[in-house]
Parts: C-alpha cells; sequence; structure tokens
C-alpha cells in the first residue's frame, strides 16, 4: 500500500505538538522541534516527488486534495518552517540564546508553531473551500497567540489589532464563500452542489457571473486582508514587527502566501467563466495599490523589523498584479516569485533579528557601520540586503523581470509601466536603508559576543541558498511543479 | 393564508434584526452580551424552521450548534470575562447612542438596496432573509469599529457571525456537517483566545480598552 503522503505531512506537526509538550528538558523540547522540522520537511517532499510523478494526489474521498499548485504552497511553508524552528533551536531553545525562553514556555511555544505549520498545510491540502476557510481562520487565532508571545505592551498591541482585523476580513470571505455556494446551487442544482473545489473548477463556466462578482468583493476583501494587500494591510507592519523573530519569519515567508493561494484558487474558478475580468481587475487595482503604499513607506521607514513587513506588503501586491497578467507566463511569473520571496524574506527576518541583537537594536537610524562593527552579521545582512532589493544574480531579480516581461507582452504597457515605477521606488528606499546599515561610524559598541548558533546558521543558509540558487538556474523537477501549479490556475 | 411556520420565520428573522440594532444601543456590557445570546437563539431557531418548512435536515444540526455554541458557551465565557476582570460597566463609544441608531437604520436600508436586486437569488424560497443577513454583518461591523472595549469588539464580531450565519441558513440550506462543526469550533477557540489575550491586557495595562492600544503608527 503506498504511503498516503497527504495525511502524513498533517499528522507530524500535530504529533509534535502532543510530544513536546510533555517534554521534561530544554534539551528534549529542542529535539522534538528539531525532528518535526525535518520529518515534516521530508513529508513534503515524498508527497512532491509523487505529485511530480502521478499528477494530483487525493485522500479521503476527495477530502484532501494535492495539485501543483498545493504542492507549491506545501513546499514554501515546509522550507520556511524548516528555517525557522532551526532558527528557534538556537535564539530561544538554547540555554544562553539571544531570548531563552523558560522550559514550560518553550513548550507551548514549540507547541504553537506546530499547530501554526499544521493549520497551514491543512490549507494547500483542503479540498472544500468552506474547510479552507476554517484552516485559514485557524492559522489567524493560533499566529495570534504566536504574535503576543512576548507579553510587551507593543505585542500585545500588535497581536490584538492582528486579531480583531483578521477575523473580521475572514467573516467577510465566509460570507463570499457562502455566495459562491449559491452561485454553484444555482448551476447545479441543490443536490449536486458542494463546495469542493475540483467541482467548482471542473464546471466553472456555469456560474452565475452576477453572483460571483459579489461573492469576489467580499472574497477580495476577505482573503486579500489576510495576504496583507492595501487598503487592509494596516495590522500586517505592527504583526510582523513585534513578532518573536522566527514567527516573523513564518508569517511574512509563508502564512501571506497562504491567503495569496487561497485567492489563486477563487482566480482558477473565475477564469474560466467567459468573458469574467473582474478578477484580473481586483487583482491588479489591490497589487498596484500595495506597491505604492508600501513603496512610499519604506522610504520613511525607521524600524528594521517594519521595514521588513512592508517590504512583504509590496510583494504581494507584486505577485497580485502579476495574476492580474494572467496567462500562463504572468502566472508562471507570480508563482515564481511567490517562491524566492518567500525564501529571501525569511532569511531577511531571521538575519535582521541576528542584527538586531548584536546592534542591541532595531531602530534603522541607529544601526550603522554593521561591516566595520560587525563583520560576519554585516556580510550577511549585505546578502540578504541585496537578494530582497531583487539585485541580480539573486532569483528576486529573476521574478520580477519576467513578471514585467509578461504585462509588457500582453500589452498591459500602462499596469506594467506603473508597476515599474513603484518597483524602482521601493528598490531604492532598500538599498538606501541597507547603505545606511552596512557603511557609516556605528553609533553605539555593537554586541560581538551575540553567537548565531549552528541551528540558526543552518538554517538561513538553506533560505539564503535557494534565494540565490534559484536565480541562477531553476531546476527541472522546481520548474515542472511551477509551471504545473500556473496550468491549475489558468486552466 | 401563509403556513405558520413562514410567519414564525418572519418573525425570527425579524428578532435577528432588531436584536442587532438593540446592541447598538446598549450602554452595559452585561446587557450588550444578554442580547446577543437573544440574537443567537432567534438563529437558531431561524435555521430550525427553514429546516422544517423546506425539508433541509441538515440545519437541525446547525440550530443545535448555535444553540450550544452561540446562545450557551459563548455568552457564558464573555459573562465571565467581565466577572472576573471586572471590566468597568460603561460601554465607551466613538458614536453616541443615537448617532448608533440612525447608522443602524441606514446600514439596513443599504443593504436591501444593494442585495434585493441580485436575480438568482430570487429562486431560493427563504432568499427574502438575506438583506436582513448582510444588514446584520454590517451592523455587527460597525459595532465593532465604533466601540471602544476590547470585550465590546470581540462581541461586534461575533453578531457579524451572527449575520454570516443567517445568510447561510437562508441560501443554502446549510453547508455540511463537517464545515458546520469547524466553523463552530473555530469560533469557540477565537473566544477563548480573545480571553487569553483580554487576561493578559488586564495583567499589563490593569484596563481593557481597545483604545489604549495606539503605540504602534507608521
Amino acid at each position: 500500500m503506498p504511503i498516503p503522503w497527504l495525511l502524513v505531512v498533517l499528522i507530524v506537526p500535530v504529533a509534535g505538538a502532543g510530544v513536546v509538550a510533555v517534554a521534561r528538558s530544554r534539551r528534549q523540547a529542542n529535539a522534538v522541534a528539531a525532528a518535526v522540522a525535518v520529518s515534516a520537511a521530508l513529508a513534503v517532499a515524498g508527497l512532491l516527488q509523487r505529485l511530480l510523478l502521478r499528477g494530483p494526489q487525493s485522500y479521503a474521498g476527495n477530502f484532501l486534495y494535492a495539485d501543483d499548485l498545493s504542492g507549491l504552497l506545501l513546499l514554501v511553508v515546509a522550507l520556511v518552517g524548516l528555517a525557522s524552528l532551526l532558527y528557534s533551536l538556537d535564539y530561544l531553545g538554547r540555554p544562553g540564546g539571544a531570548h531563552e525562553l523558560p522550559l514550560p514556555r518553550l513548550r507551548r511555544y514549540y507547541a504553537l508553531v506546530f499547530l501554526f505549520l499544521f493549520s497551514m498545510y491543512l490549507v494547500a491540502e483542503a479540498n472544500n473551500l468552506g474547510v479552507l476557510w476554517i484552516a485559514l481562520e485557524g492559522t489567524t487565532l493560533v499566529s495570534a497567540l504566536l504574535v503576543g508571545y512576548y507579553h510587551t505592551r507593543r505585542a500585545q498591541e500588535a497581536s490584538w489589532k492582528y486579531l480583531i482585523l483578521c477575523s473580521v476580513g475572514l467573516a467577510f470571505a465566509l460570507f463570499g464563500t457562502l455566495l459562491l455556494y449559491v452561485a454553484a446551487v444555482h448551476a447545479f442544482g441543490s443536490g449536486n452542489a458542494d463546495l469542493n473545489w475540483t467541482r467548482l473548477v471542473a464546471s466553472g463556466a456555469e456560474l452565475d457571473p452576477g453572483v460571483v462578482r459579489v461573492a469576489l468583493v467580499f472574497l477580495f476583501v476577505g482573503y486579500g486582508t489576510k495576504a496583507g494587500l492595501a487598503p487592509l494591510h494596516t495590522w500586517l507592519p505592527d504583526a510582523h514587527s513585534e513578532a518573536p523573530t522566527p514567527v516573523s519569519a513564518l508569517l511574512s515567508g509563508a502564512l501571506l502566501n497562504c491567503a495569496m493561494y487561497a485567492l489563486l484558487r477563487i482566480d482558477a474558478i473565475t477564469v474560466r467563466i467567459p468573458d469574467f475580468t473582474w478578477t484580473q481587475w481586483l487583482f491588479l487595482l489591490l497589487g498596484l495599490l500595495s506597491v505604492f503604499l508600501a513603496a512610499l513607506f519604506l522610504v520613511v521607514q525607521r524600524d528594521l523589523k517594519r521595514l521588513l513587513a512592508y517590504s512583504s506588503v509590496e510583494n504581494m501586491g507584486i505577485i497580485a498584479v502579476g495574476l492580474s497578467f494572467g496567462g500562463a507566463a504572468g502566472i508562471f511569473a507570480s508563482l515564481y516569485h511567490l517562491l524566492n520571496h518567500a525564501a529571501t524574506k525569511s532569511a531577511m527576518f531571521l538575519i535582521g533579528g541576528h542584527v538586531a541583537v548584536v546592534a542591541r537594536t532595531k531602530s534603522l537610524p541607529e544601526i550603522q557601520g554593521a561591516l566595520v562593527a560587525a563583520p560576519g552579521t554585516g556580510l550577511l545582512l549585505l546578502f540578504g540586503g541585496l537578494a530582497l532589493a531583487g539585485v541580480p544574480p539573486f532569483s528576486m531579480f529573476s521574478s520580477e523581470f519576467l513578471i514585467l516581461s509578461a504585462g509588457f507582452a500582453r500589452g498591459d504597457s500602462v499596469a506594467a509601466g506603473l508597476l515599474l515605477l513603484g518597483l524602482l521606488v521601493a528598490f531604492g528606499a532598500l538599498l538606501w536603508h541597507l547603505s545606511r546599515m552596512l557603511l557609516g561610524d556605528p553609533h553605539q559598541p555593537y554586541d560581538r559576543s551575540a553567537r548565531l548558533g549552528v541551528a540558526a546558521s543552518l538554517g538561513i543558509g538553506i533560505v539564503l541558498a535557494v534565494a540565490l540558487g534559484l536565480g541562477l538556474l531553476l531546476p527541472d523537477p522546481l520548474s515542472q511543479l511551477l509551471h504545473g501549479a500556473a496550468r491549475v490556475v489558468s486552466g | 393564508m401563509t403556513p405558520l411556520p413562514v410567519q414564525a420565520l418572519d418573525i425570527a428573522a425579524a428578532v435577528v434584526l432588531v436584536t442587532a440594532w438593540v446592541s447598538l444601543l446598549h450602554r452595559r456590557i452585561e446587557a450588550l452580551v444578554d442580547t446577543y445570546a437573544i440574537q443567537s437563539a432567534a438563529v437558531a431557531l431561524t435555521a430550525g424552521l427553514v429546516a422544517y418548512e423546506y425539508r433541509a435536515p441538515d440545519l437541525y444540526l446547525l440550530a443545535g450548534l448555535t444553540v450550544a455554541v452561540n446562545v450557551v458557551a459563548l455568552p457564558g465565557l464573555l459573562r465571565r470575562v467581565v466577572r472576573v476582570l471586572g471590566v468597568p460597566r460603561m460601554v465607551n463609544m466613538y458614536a453616541s447612542v443615537r448617532e448608533s441608531a440612525l447608522i443602524g437604520l441606514a446600514l439596513l436600508l443599504l443593504s436591501v438596496w444593494v442585495v434585493g436586486p441580485i436575480a438568482p437569488f430570487a429562486e431560493i424560497p427563504s432568499a427574502g432573509l438575506l438583506p436582513i443577513a448582510v444588514a446584520v454583518v454590517l451592523i455587527g461591523f460597525f459595532l465593532l469599529v465604533s466601540r471602544r472595549k476590547a470585550i465590546t469588539q470581540v462581541v461586534g464580531l461575533l453578531v457579524m457571525n451572527n449575520g454570516v450565519f443567517l445568510a447561510g441558513i437562508a441560501l443554502t440550506y446549510g453547508l455540511g456537517l463537517l464545515v458546520e462543526l469547524g466553523l463552530a469550533a473555530n469560533l469557540l477557540v477565537l473566544a477563548i483566545v480573545a480571553r487569553i489575550f483580554l487576561q493578559r491586557m488586564k495583567e499589563s495595562f490593569d484596563h481593557v480598552d481597545a483604545d489604549a492600544l495606539r503605540a504602534l503608527e507608521g
């Protein structure tokens, strides 16, 4: 009997949460965390291999379902999860680590991270759009507790705002999902309709455009809020900057993509309705708005982690604009960018967390001369910063270039031109902040005794290598996965 | 003459709407929670009546879940939070009671005007409930954004959810066992998470005013 990878992927983190809850020492808790990080990644690898060889997988009567698009999200979550758990081992878990937690809080931290990973995997594997919604709300509930994990005033403010705003957004999304169901009942008759994505996408052409339009508005408001698309992104810079560093990496690198994935599933359904362009317009509008707002906030930013958070808003906007260009080329470029951004941003959050420890501050004007004061950390920051700004040969350059070319190739010159303008502003802002952090005279002595640790270095190394490597070459299986995922959406 | 269950259905839906509007008038948090409990009971009754009238057995389950979670568990949890944390009784407002009342009416008119004319809905016998459901969602949203107490924001969110549930009852006759169980479980967890936060806020600020939460900007 073949191994049911779909199920294994979900069981590993849940079992890990159960085991870590009874760990009797820090060493045991850390060992469980390392084991879960690695085995979850292996389980996803097993599933991906099966996907690429045999096509879409399903389990339990189509309740769990994974095609190439799910595979891409699973890959992203597993990759970022692996890096941030490895980083956690040193940052929170190791005695004498930068933010060492006492054992009971460490156990709870790991358990929550595992449940967070579980709910993200469920987002990727849910076939029923109702279950997808439940899993996404689940990610909000678990991650809100993680955002407020340091009980500081600012962290509590951020997590409360995050919990309430995203729950409100998701209430709208649930309403949109209901309306989509109504469209399905209208098209197929009440006995035959369900919320299964495979069913909706197979007969998308029969859905009533009038109802779908109303549904789309609610779905975009709802999932757009959670994906950090402007103008409902206001919770994001707070939550992503106040969370513990490894959680910030998970939020920006993995969770935003889960909400984007929900919109991609919706896009895949509506793209099959003849002459229906609302989805593309909504993507374009929210995307450009996000890119421009974020670019402006990048320029005036004074806090390192908020800088990274606004850059996430910008990149979600870039992905949305790429999706609005549509067609196999535009969607492929967007999905490629989604993967590159996930790797780059999680690397940069992890590096940024270490910079904040070494420089003893997150304040941008106070971090200066890192290259001189702490050369090792400074060099990491240089690499991560260039990768994030999208300098060639880093992967984000390639995917941004592909998105722009897809736009110009389809004749959307105005939209592509505006996107290019926004990209240039953001590029300049990031490089300017980066040069100030790296060069200049250090304001205060750096804490050169702070060590990154082996596990944390490995975590950063993995995602940074992906961020660079995917710009140099796209391995065949990965290219196959991305093209397959793009076909799932474009039809 | 209209059959009895349909009349009862109209009344139950009217109670859902009126309680949403009344929740904008309250100054005391306990009264707000009570109103929410009554509203949830009316939602459950609506579900039961639709289930009976339109032969949608799925909805009996939703009705039961609504009673267990929205009528009993959530208000109980909220009352305990109020008792244990000693939330001051006055509900602080950005908008006065009179303004809130008027805005509530405006939201009802808006939803009738926008949602009424959508054609495919006309085929669904209970679709007349949809404008009410949308109005309840919007009023809940307004309650959430216009009140300062963190706990009032939670109630606003729950009222929004009642509106979404009502829409689900009216339009879909149930979303399937699993989805409904998941929705109910989510609501419960949401309330528990909110409780944990209120506890923490109480510990570090000594009050639970969401208005105090404005250190993060820019």
